[in-house]
């Protein structure tokens, strides 16, 4: 049953999409899009996205955009997201993004433009639509390198974008750099903490730079993704022993992204690279101060016909490069060696029967549990190391 | 066996390419292939003169559309979608107006300010569009 909450939230839901509608007689510049997604998955062992052993519906994606177009350099966009995912995400609805985008320079050599508020953080090649299933080539995103079990922090910003194109002869150029404060969460606690201590992230700050390089036809885009973060812990006066002091985490992530398009056939492969040094925090985080995680994945698409598409794909996790078996952590911190690092095969199938409509199914084969979240699956003890997943999905775009 | 071959060209209908057409107020007379595509992906929010830009489309799986993106853009439907999506949710731009017949395209292009479309070439006389050339 819906909370009171809850409820009122769905109605804010209702009061923005009638008040935007309202003003959408003013200007015919006026546009709404949304999403529904909702999700199935089912596990032979370990939880994704709720109790998924006994088979769990409990995944759910509704988002609503609104844009307007007051003049010919202007453009003003926002979007509300609800989603639920186990004990990951509870289904509030929140702010996705809300930014007010001033075109700087236009020609046909390229433009420039800023934008400020709330903006989505432009990382590698899907992080910036990462809710939105259309957009998305499989159900799940290659989980080393767009983690849900963190996603707060990789999904917006509050601060300002610098973004520009730049056409040359072969290709065109284009540019994003974002700076501002990274949303954090209890969730960012779980991934970069990996549980809920006494006290929270109380401030936040951060730039990605994300450059593409695309030939004239987009056959070969090459991107790189260059950013830093930082995270403000603020720890309660008494704490548990082993327990994080107030200090800074920082993050330092670089991502480097390649993709060929062909008619019939899409090559994508995406490397990963995130530094963490926690060791300011003290506690159970001195015994490893620095770490340094690694991924990458490995991706073809076979367009079979306008309207279906197949995809495998090879995804690959280091939670700390210098201790791929996992040894290291278990020493250290007790943990199984498998929680260090996870290695997924992933076939998958989409059909639009529809323009509006995108059903999906794929199944995963997995060794490692690196990137299942701790909320999911709080005892260490009951994750198996090979484990596999179905899951289903259907969505409607308006 | 080829100049067979082309002359069965000529007589296959649909064969010939979709056109570029303007509102008549915009003022270039031609456009270059990254910026004709930069217009069409939903990139470009005004003509060099300062008028808003308005892009039109047939829907996706139209087979007038389809052929265009690929003859003119020089990408394929499914690449050209990908962009419209990316920028729409994520906030960066708007999508196109999608019209239902070539005659609605060039109906809604010749009365919109700053209109951009595409139409298989035939007798436009008489109404308010003009062709561009892709350079």
């Amino acid at each position: 049953m819906l909370s009171i909450w809850k409820l009122s939230r769905y109605l804010m839901l209702g009061v923005f999409v009638s008040g935007m509608s309202s003003i959408a007689s003013a200007g015919e510049q006026l546009e709404f899009n949304g999403f529904l997604t909702q999700g199935y998955f089912l596990t032979d062992h370990n939880r994704f996205n709720g109790n998924s052993e006994s088979g769990s519906f409990d995944f759910r994606e509704l988002g609503v955009n609104a844009s307007w177009k007051p003049s010919s350099q202007m453009l003003l966009t926002g979007q509300v997201v609800s989603r639920k995912a186990g004990k990951v995400d509870n289904g509030d609805l929140a702010l996705d993004y809300a930014r007010l985008d001033y075109r700087m320079i236009e020609s046909d050599m390229g433009s420039l433009g800023v934008s400020v508020g709330r903006i989505k953080n432009p990382f590698g090649f899907y992080n910036a639509t990462r809710d939105v299933a259309f957009t998305r080539p499989s159900i799940v995103l290659p989980q080393s390198l767009y983690f849900d079990k963190a996603r707060t922090l990789e999904l917006s910003s509050d601060g300002f974008m610098l973004y520009g194109n730049r056409f040359f002869e072969t290709g065109v150029l284009e540019t994003e750099l974002v700076i501002g404060k990274p949303r954090v969460d209890t969730n960012v606690e779980f991934a970069y903490l990996n549980r809920d201590w006494p006290g929270e992230f109380d401030d936040s700050r951060g730039f990605l730079l994300r450059t593409e390089y695309s030939l004239n036809d987009y056959s070969l885009i090459g991107g790189v993704t260059y950013g830093g973060f930082r995270l403000d812990f603020d720890a309660p006066g008494l704490s548990l022993p082993g327990a994080p002091g107030d200090g800074t985490i920082k993050i330092d992530v670089l991502v480097l992204s390649m993709q060929y398009n062909l008619q019939k056939w899409s090559f994508t492969g995406e490397y990963f690279k995130q530094d963490i040094d926690w060791g300011e925090l003290g506690g159970v985080y001195l015994l490893l101060p620095e770490v340094t995680s690694e991924s990458f994945y490995l991706q073809v698409e076979h367009r079979v016909s306008p309207t279906v598409s197949l995809f495998l794909r090879r995804d690959i996790l280091y939670q700390d490069k210098n201790d791929r078996d996992g040894l290291t952590a278990n020493a250290l911190f007790g943990r199984p060696p498998h929680t260090q690092y996870a290695f997924d095969w992933t076939f998958g199938i989409g059909w639009q029967p529809d323009p509006n409509w995108l059903l999906r199914a794929e199944v995963h084969n997995i060794e490692g549990t690196g990137w299942l979240s701790v909320q999911d699956n709080p005892d260490d003890s009951e994750r198996k190391e090979n484990w596999n997943m179905l899951s289903l999905q259907a969505t409607y775009r308006f | 066996m080829i100049k067979v071959l082309a002359f069965l060209c000529l007589l296959l209908p649909g064969i010939a390419t979709a056109e570029v057409i303007v509102n008549s107020g915009v003022t270039i007379d031609s456009i270059g292939r990254q910026y004709l595509l930069s217009v069409f992906s939903m990139r470009v929010r005004s003509w060099p003169d300062g008028q808003p830009v308005r892009v039109f489309v047939l829907p996706e799986h139209h087979d007038i559309h389809r052929d265009f993106v690929k003859r003119e853009l020089k990408v394929f439907p499914y690449q050209l979608k990908t962009m419209w999506d990316r920028l729409v949710f994520s906030g960066a731009g708007q999508s196109p107006v999608v019209v239902e017949s070539q005659e609605e395209m060039i109906e809604r292009v010749s009365v919109t300010a700053g209109a951009i479309g595409y139409v298989v070439a035939a007798d436009q006389g008489g109404t308010d569009v003009k062709h561009l050339e892709v350079k």
